[in-house]
């Protein structure tokens, strides 16, 4: 796997990692560590999301001249997300698990359609067209740690 | 270049989704208009019309109208012109397999080579369109190796299923039961095994918050399977009775047996609470996948 699929592909599986410990919380109605974890996770998925709409898609439409193309659909697709985290946020203060349950099953779907989508058909294309600048892209995609994909 | 916006429209799938229950529904009213007689022997009109109820009627349907979203999505290849595509082939499975069931259930052995033709056609077309994405793209994700020999053994089987309607209607070319236990290998094994491993390859982990299936399985399951095939088309065709045959079994039930144990292995460490529809599905298919194993080896 090249380096900002690597990347990238790893970030998703520590945001799967952070949302299956929210899940596994709110499971068990413990409510104040369920937002805890679920706070991380969306702090986690902001960082991502905001990372390829400022740093990796503007790179791969001005590089390939693709404007609309796949990386507006990934945009729609966080704007859909977006609402969902701040829907469950909500639920989990008010401590509904039938909320809660819907909207975060809701969410996995959606997520885990839109990940592999961008890790089977996006990074491999961001990953041809930027190649020569995949450190420097890495690096100001500043994900926090230097995650690995694990299988 | 695999393009998100070349993902084909949901309908391309849904019009598969529409139709193919209704060959379940069919199959339900049969076996109760038929009663516990239709099921006294594989060969009875009635048996045969049902198995093809829901092996053509329903379950193809449903198996080609997903994996025309399924392939771009997981596996980032292109599968060319999908609405076209799904406007021939859901037409010619939808009238085969009723045109096969008609033929197989009255005994009208005559309509027999035009239901083969129609879904020759079809299915001809869904699997060279589909190779062709699975063998060019450039992703690998771990579905791709079964998804390939899926789209293969569903080749093989329609082929047999055809020789299989000459020989029923007049021209043998082999014995009817050794090539129909060969299309039903093929199709269990070559095509639906292989393909629901493929798929699950990717889904389990993903929607049931499983651990990943360990790297060997992807790998090893698709060439193992398709050695145990291989072995009993060697045995059909070569009319080797005896090695071949045990080879094909034994692989075949290692490949399956493997999977499910590992599968509902992989179920008990899911990090997700909750018991869904779909983490239910799967549970029940694969001790049902086990006791099948059982019960065919008796």
């Amino acid at each position: 796997m090249s380096a900002i699929a690597s990347a990238m592909s790893g970030h998703h599986s520590r945001c799967d990692d952070l949302f299956a410990a929210a899940l596994a919380k709110a499971s068990q109605e413990s409510w104040d560590d369920a937002a805890s974890e679920f706070k991380r996770f969306h702090d986690e998925m902001e960082l991502h999301m905001r990372g390829e709409e400022t740093v990796l898609f503007p790179a791969f439409e001005s590089t390939t001249g693709i404007q609309a193309g796949p990386t507006i659909v990934m945009r729609q697709e966080h704007d859909r997300m977006r609402p969902l985290l701040t829907q469950i946020e909500m639920a989990l203060g008010a401590r509904d698990p039938e909320r809660v349950d819907g909207y975060m099953s809701t969410l996995l779907i959606l997520m885990q359609q839109h990940n592999l989508k961008e890790e089977n058909i996006l990074y491999p294309m961001i990953d041809a067209a930027l190649h020569d600048h995949a450190p420097e892209l890495v690096a100001q995609l500043d994900l926090g740690r230097n995650p690995t994909r694990s299988q | 270049m695999p393009s998100l916006e070349q993902a084909p429209p949901i309908w391309a799938s849904f019009r598969f989704f529409l139709t193919a229950p209704w060959f379940g529904v069919a199959a339900g009213l049969l076996l109760a208009w038929n009663g516990p007689a239709a099921l006294t022997s594989r060969w009875t009109p009635t048996a045969l019309a049902l198995t093809h109820l829901l092996t053509t009627g329903f379950m193809l349907q449903a198996m080609c109208g997903a994996l025309l979203q399924f392939i771009p999505v997981a596996t980032g290849a292109n599968v060319w012109r999908p609405l076209l595509l799904a406007s021939l082939v859901h037409p010619t499975i939808f009238v085969g397999a009723a045109t096969l069931v008609f033929s197989l259930a009255t005994v009208r052995l005559e309509f027999l080579p035009a239901s083969e033709l129609v879904l020759g056609a079809g299915l001809g077309a869904f699997c060279t369109v589909s190779s062709i994405g699975l063998f060019c793209t450039a992703a690998a994700g771990v579905s791709l190796m079964a998804l390939r020999f899926a789209v293969a053994g569903l080749a093989v089987t329609t082929v047999l299923g055809m020789l299989l309607a000459q020989a029923l209607s007049g021209t043998p070319m082999m014995a009817v039961p050794t090539l129909a236990n060969l299309h039903a290998a093929w199709g269990l094994g070559g095509w639906a095994l292989m393909l629901l491993a493929g798929v699950s390859f990717t889904v389990v982990p993903m929607f049931q918050m499983t651990p990943h299936y360990p790297p060997w399985l992807p790998r090893l399951l698709p060439v193992t399977l398709g050695i145990a095939l291989g072995a009993a088309a060697l045995a059909a065709f070569a009319l080797i009775q005896t090695w071949p045959w045990i080879l094909a079994i034994a692989l075949a039930v290692l490949c399956a047996i493997v999977f499910a144990l590992v599968t509902l292995q992989l179920q008990h460490c899911r990090r997700r609470a909750r018991t869904d529809a779909s983490f239910a599905f799967f549970r029940g298919a694969m001790i049902t996948l086990i006791a099948a194993v059982f019960a065919g080896s008796r």
